[in-house]
């Protein structure tokens, strides 16, 4: 009798909560790779969750009936189509739309020709929607191109506001000269970071990508240091002010003894880049065996009196530069400036404040 | 359920003499203990769970002291005082799941909420004080069935768990990808202080005193409050609880 019983409510059990329904279309709407031919390629392209950039030769297609061939999430469909020619004199926006039609992201493609330059104002700031957080860009020949990266958009997950003045790297009118200089502020990341061991962010700001889909699991590669860099450095300028603030905490959140006050980290590196290595990240970047020559700030201590302080640093380099490679664009440049100078093991202090303008690298 | 366990304990001297003091002919007192096993769970598998990769129900106790008035003929009313847990643990491995990490802050105001493609693990265990009331049929054997209604005060709450191996996309199936190794959620707070349903049993007399029980009840009010939005489907309590009673 009991198993009968047993026999009537089990199956009343599984047919209320059902069985598993057939896979739904997908949702997302990713551009997964860009494929464009190797010949025209300087670097290899870097997709974010809404761009594409490649430095590709001119001189090797036409620019302006190029058709550049996607590969999108399964099932999603992109427009202008994959392989049809676009003219990208001036970059092209994409629209990705997903399987199941419900969701669409656009995509800026910048196929851009003229090698970064070697003067760098923070003047032109590009905010990205949503987020809302500033990124300077460049502007060589008429060219936009967005050739720095930071870590906000690993911020914008955790961000209390998502204001401009809440991110760790924002542009600031405190400038030595024209309108904007970059500034820098390390930032609590609040309980949800404290639990995560990543109590701070440090504001920081380099030549490169940041591959935001990697800040929670491993910061330290999230960063992808190099740009594509054609010319001899011999020496890094440009002008800064620091203002450390109290005590350096750990990842706990700790103060660190022997207590010690923040520093800041101002340097510039160039590097050879292979196939299987293209960029160097945020745990090798001053230790790979390709780096080339380095120029770092000696040290990071506060800057005295009100206002911006010069540097003139020479490249230090520790092998020969192959000059048919360089000619080639096998080296990569890489500028990265941080308010606090272990921020990328999450050891600060939050509040300390690195303002820099008119950067350059002089060279040969 | 060190705090179930506590109230068990405390309760169960109590319950024995005082049902023998007042036992007559017309009410009969009884008394129950059990084991549930069951889920908290969508009515229909949400499309954006791809796989149940393990379900473990957990040891759920209950203890009841329970009523009995029969009514002439073979129908009769009874209700009970029962401690009871309902939960489980399950893993599955989900597609675009909407959910929210907290990372058990349990603050609305600082999580990650977005959607989640990987593995989800949910631990359930939640605490009632119920109180059923059954219309009762007895058969010419030994035999009774009861249906009725339930409603259940909450005592201890726990759903909280951790996504794995997968990764988040910010806000919108389309919003920035962010990898997940493991991210922590605890939605203890939002569980509804108040459950209540319908259930339905059956008791098996095995001697004069001893008889067995089965009872089904699910629970028609959703477990999590009305403004709890982080998974985007409504859990209801579906358990069954097997047991064993004593009639006085």
């Amino acid at each position: 009798m009991k198993n009968t019983i047993f026999y009537l409510i089990i199956p009343a059990f599984f047919s209320l909560s059902g069985c598993i329904k057939p896979e739904a279309e997908n949702m997302e709407a990713d551009i997964v790779k860009v494929d464009l031919p190797d010949s025209v390629l300087i670097a290899p392209p870097v997709i974010s969750n809404n761009s594409v950039t490649a430095f590709v030769r001119y001189d090797k297609l036409d620019i302006t009936a190029f058709a550049p061939k996607f590969v999108v999430t399964d099932g999603a469909r992109i427009s202008p189509a994959s392989g049809v020619p676009q003219n990208f004199t001036t970059p092209v926006t994409y629209t990705v739309y997903s399987e199941d039609g419900k969701w669409q992201k656009n995509y800026k493609i910048s196929l851009l020709q003229n090698t970064v330059s070697n003067t760098f104002a923070f003047e032109n700031w590009t905010l990205t929607p949503e987020a809302n957080y500033n990124t300077p860009y460049e502007i060589v020949n008429g060219e936009n191109q967005n050739v720095w990266a930071s870590g906000n958009s690993g911020f914008s997950l955790v961000a209390p506001e998502k204001k401009p003045e809440a991110y760790p790297t924002q542009r600031s009118p405190n400038a030595l000269e024209g309108n904007y200089a970059a500034y820098l502020e390390t930032k609590s990341t609040g309980a949800l970071g404290a639990l995560v061991g990543m109590p701070l962010a440090a504001g920081n700001l380099f030549l490169g990508s940041f591959d935001g889909s990697k800040s929670l699991t491993a910061p330290l590669e999230a960063t992808l240091f190099g740009i594509p860099f054609n010319k001899k450095p011999l020496r890094f300028t440009g002008s800064y002010r620091y203002l450390p603030a109290g005590p350096v905490t750990d990842k706990t959140g700790t103060p660190v003894s022997p207590q010690r006050d923040d520093q800041c980290d101002i340097y510039a590196v160039l590097f050879k880049a292979s196939a299987d290595k293209p960029y160097l990240n945020g745990s090798n970047i001053l230790t790979d065996q390709n780096v080339v020559a380095v120029a770092q700030l000696p040290n990071g201590n506060q800057t005295s009196g009100s206002g911006y302080h010069p540097f003139d640093i020479t490249f230090k380099y520790r092998g020969e530069i192959d000059p048919a490679d360089l000619a080639g664009y096998a080296y990569k440049l890489s500028i990265i400036f941080t308010s606090s100078k272990n921020g990328a093991t999450f050891e600060g202090a939050v509040g300390s404040k690195l303002y820099v303008d008119d950067v350059k690298i002089v060279i040969e | 359920m060190k705090k179930l366990n506590v109230i068990l304990l405390a309760i169960l001297p109590f319950l024995t003499p005082e049902i023998k003091a007042q036992s007559d002919k017309k009410l009969n007192f009884n008394v129950r203990a059990g084991f549930s096993i069951g889920a908290s769970t969508p009515i229909g598998i949400p499309v954006t769970i791809r796989k149940i990769e393990s379900y473990n129900p957990g040891l759920l106790l209950s203890l009841e002291a329970g009523l009995h008035y029969p009514l002439p003929g073979k129908f009769g009313l009874a209700t009970a005082l029962r401690l009871e847990q309902k939960g489980m643990t399950t893993q599955s491995r989900v597609k675009g799941y909407y959910t929210t990490f907290n990372e058990g802050s349990n603050s609305r105001s600082q999580s990650i909420i977005g959607y989640f493609w990987g593995t989800v693990e949910t631990k359930v265990k939640n605490s009632y004080l119920t109180l059923p009331i059954h219309a009762t049929y007895a058969f010419n054997s030994p035999l009774t069935v009861k249906a009725g209604a339930f409603v259940s005060l909450l005592l201890e709450n726990n759903f909280s768990g951790k996504a794995r191996n997968g990764y988040v996309r910010d806000q919108t199936p389309v919003g920035l990808k962010e990898e997940i190794d493991e991210a922590y959620y605890d939605f203890s707070k939002e569980v509804r202080p108040v459950n209540a349903g319908v259930e339905i049993g059956a008791d098996y007399r095995l001697n004069s005193r001893l008889f067995a029980s089965a009872m089904f009840n699910y629970a028609l009010t959703p477990l999590m409050k009305k403004d709890f939005q982080s998974i985007d489907f409504d859990l209801h309590n579906l358990y069954l609880n097997l047991g064993v009673g004593y009639r006085f």
